[in-house]
């Protein structure tokens, strides 16, 4: 319903977006996940009518809103500093749009009321908005911008600015709120673990570009690119060079580390054309990393048609994450490091100390080939 | 409104103390004088001449018609110089600050330019330029030059305000279906309200104050208050000059002191 094509856009001749194309369904919860000064909040202004594209259209509902004034479009946006109008009271603010629409008083009120409710403010109608707290103003500026329900509602990083606790509990009530209404949420963020905990469909940018778009589970286990491996999450990275496609699967490929040692991992689809002797990194997420004290093979390897990559650390460092442990070890000449996440609880039984000999392994279902040329943005 | 966390600060040396009651008593006194002898005046008593607490001075100045006359002048030019200064200094505050266009930065750094020119130039200047424009000097000519230097103290006290205006309140009322006259009229103007009625005030108190200027491009018979102070003073100094003093004194302080608390009373 909100479509996205070939936008461009420049400010002072530097490219702060190219050609970026998304499409978005209704009732749909997308979040634009990247660094900041990725162009993820250009792409918001041009979607709320702030900014226009040099190239490039708008769609919503099928019908090009590019050139439409941000007063007539309808979707609302709330702003990262709430932009709430300092000189009305809450629900001054709240009815801003309905005094504009010439709504009648009585009805007014009643859909002051409801938009109030809506966002757990109740109560709150009369008072001064530099009364109000962070969290507070967070929710008064959602009232406002949903009180004439708009199709598509824009948030620019609304909980950046919130302390930890608030944050992780508005987080939820958004989530909830927008399933509740069926109204499509575009959540511009440069923190992964939100965008993975919130979104239906995340776009990862970077540099004025869409990496990656898909699922939580896509972007964060099967990523495209070495920007979107590393951007989202802790990250091993085993340098070597590609030693071919495995035999029967093209999906997975060879890498060999030196010294004879050779991983098996996935080749992620925009990788499948590598030449073999390309200089390539096998990446693994730490919790996917298994570690027995040697002899003591990781369990896993036992099942049929799933390759086990095993090799022998050294370990070098143990941090305590309270829920979980991270452990290192180095191999290959103690050049490269790898670190395991593990349930602390794993971690006491074993007994480990630094300095242990341990066997590491990862499935190469749980790892993937990316081109190291492309992973200097990382 | 809440007070920023303010820092203790160390005590002033006794020396600097000392300096700023001097430099202060030094400007103030006089001030002090001029309103304390305006209060005073002489009654014949039994051992001759007797200076009393009395209002005669000022009932005396309410009674001379011509007095009156400048006064009723003097608050109309003030009035006016304040309206156009303020029209245009708002809108020339907005342009300066919002638009862009070729020389916006060289016609911003003149709109000091009055501040810092002497008024006998600017006085002079005025009128030499009323004369070679054929324009016959009168009261238009008083509010015309007293606009030129008001202005610059309206876009100044304007651009400022406009300066830390968080735009995206301006942004938000529009995505919530402002067009962008209704932005101006429900979230931009209320919003530096405050800084365009202090501009307006000190208009209206610069050119309630100004001799120079006034001398310089009045016509025949329109006279404002202080030119005819300063001709009473040609006649001699006696105590109604004084109680004439003392309002202008007054008028000006309440002015500048309603402007000033604008200024800084209220932060968005």
């Amino acid at each position: 319903m909100l479509e996205m094509r070939g936008i461009d856009k420049t400010f002072d001749g530097k490219a702060v977006l190219s050609s970026v194309s998304l499409a978005l369904s209704a009732g749909e919860f997308f979040s634009i996940l990247g660094p900041s000064g990725c162009g993820k909040s250009t792409l918001l202004r041009i979607l709320a009518g702030f900014d226009h594209p040099d190239r490039g259209e708008v769609y919503l509902n099928g019908a090009s809103v590019t050139k439409t004034p941000p007063h007539a479009r309808p979707v609302n946006m709330v702003f990262q500093r709430y932009a709430l109008f300092p000189h009305m009271d809450v629900a001054e603010n709240v009815a801003f749009s309905l005094r504009l629409g010439k709504v009648a008083r009585p009805e007014r009120l009643r859909r002051v009321e409801e938009a109030l409710a809506l966002v757990a403010m109740e109560g709150f109608a009369g008072r001064r908005i530099d009364t109000l707290s962070g969290g507070e103003q967070q929710r008064v500026a959602l009232a406002r911008a949903l009180i004439n329900r708009p199709k598509v509602l824009l948030l620019d990083e609304p909980l950046s600015a919130l302390d930890l606790k608030i944050r992780v509990r508005m987080q939820a009530e958004l989530r909830s709120l927008q399933r509740r209404l069926g109204m499509t949420f575009v959540f511009v963020t440069h923190d992964q673990s939100e965008a993975l905990t919130m979104s239906d469909r995340i776009a990862v940018m970077n540099r004025g570009r869409v990496e990656q778009v898909g699922s939580p589970q896509d972007v964060y286990e099967r990523p495209d690119t070495a920007f979107v491996a590393s951007f989202l999450g802790a990250m091993n990275r085993l340098r070597g060079h590609f030693a071919g496609p495995a035999s029967g699967k093209s999906t997975h490929g060879w890498v060999d580390l030196g010294e004879g040692r050779r991983f098996m991992a996935r080749l992620p689809r925009l990788q499948q054309n590598l030449p073999i002797g390309r200089e390539v990194q096998v990446q693994v997420r730490p919790e996917k990393v298994q570690l027995a004290k040697i002899k003591e093979l990781a369990p896993a390897s036992a099942a049929p048609n799933v390759h086990l990559n095993e090799f022998t650390c050294t370990l070098s460092d143990i941090f305590y994450r309270g829920a979980t442990v991270d452990i290192s070890g180095l191999f290959q000449a103690q050049t490269s490091l790898v670190t395991a996440t593990l349930l602390n609880a794993d971690r006491v039984a074993t007994g480990l100390c630094v300095g242990d000999l341990v066997k590491f392994g990862f499935c190469a279902d749980d790892a993937w080939i990316l081109s190291s040329e492309d992973s200097h943005e990382a | 409104m809440r007070k920023r966390d303010e820092k203790p600060r160390p005590a002033p040396h006794i020396a600097a103390k000392i300096i700023t009651v001097g430099a202060f008593s030094l400007l103030l006194i006089p001030l002090l004088a001029v309103v304390i002898y305006s209060f005073f005046a002489p009654v014949s008593a039994a051992g001759g001449l007797v200076w009393r607490p009395s209002l005669m001075w000022y009932e005396r100045l309410f009674q001379d018609q011509l007095l009156g006359q400048t006064l009723i002048l003097s608050l109309q030019v003030a009035a006016m110089t304040s309206v156009l200064a303020t029209l245009l200094g708002v809108t020339g505050a907005m342009a300066l600050e919002r638009a862009q266009f070729p020389g916006r930065r060289f016609l911003a750094s003149l709109t000091v330019v009055p501040l810092v020119m002497p008024e006998l130039v600017m006085g002079l200047a005025s009128v030499i330029w009323f004369a070679f424009l054929g324009v016959r000097l009168g009261v238009h000519t008083i509010v015309m030059a007293h606009v030129t230097f008001a202005l610059s103290y309206v876009v100044i006290t304007v651009r400022a305000r406009l300066a830390d205006f968080d735009t995206s309140l301006e942004e938000a009322a529009a995505d919530l279906g402002a067009t962008p006259g209704q932005v101006f009229r429900t979230v931009t103007l209320p919003l530096i309200a405050p800084a365009i009625v202090a501009g307006a005030m000190m208009a209206f108190t610069l050119s309630f104050d100004d001799f120079l200027i006034s001398f310089f491009t009045a016509g025949a018979g329109s006279d404002t208050l202080p030119m005819r102070l300063y001709s009473m003073i040609r006649f001699g100094l006696n105590r109604e000059i004084y109680a004439l003093s003392s309002l202008l004194i007054f008028v000006t302080a309440i002015g500048m002191g309603v402007s000033y608390k604008l200024r800084v009373g209220r932060k968005i």
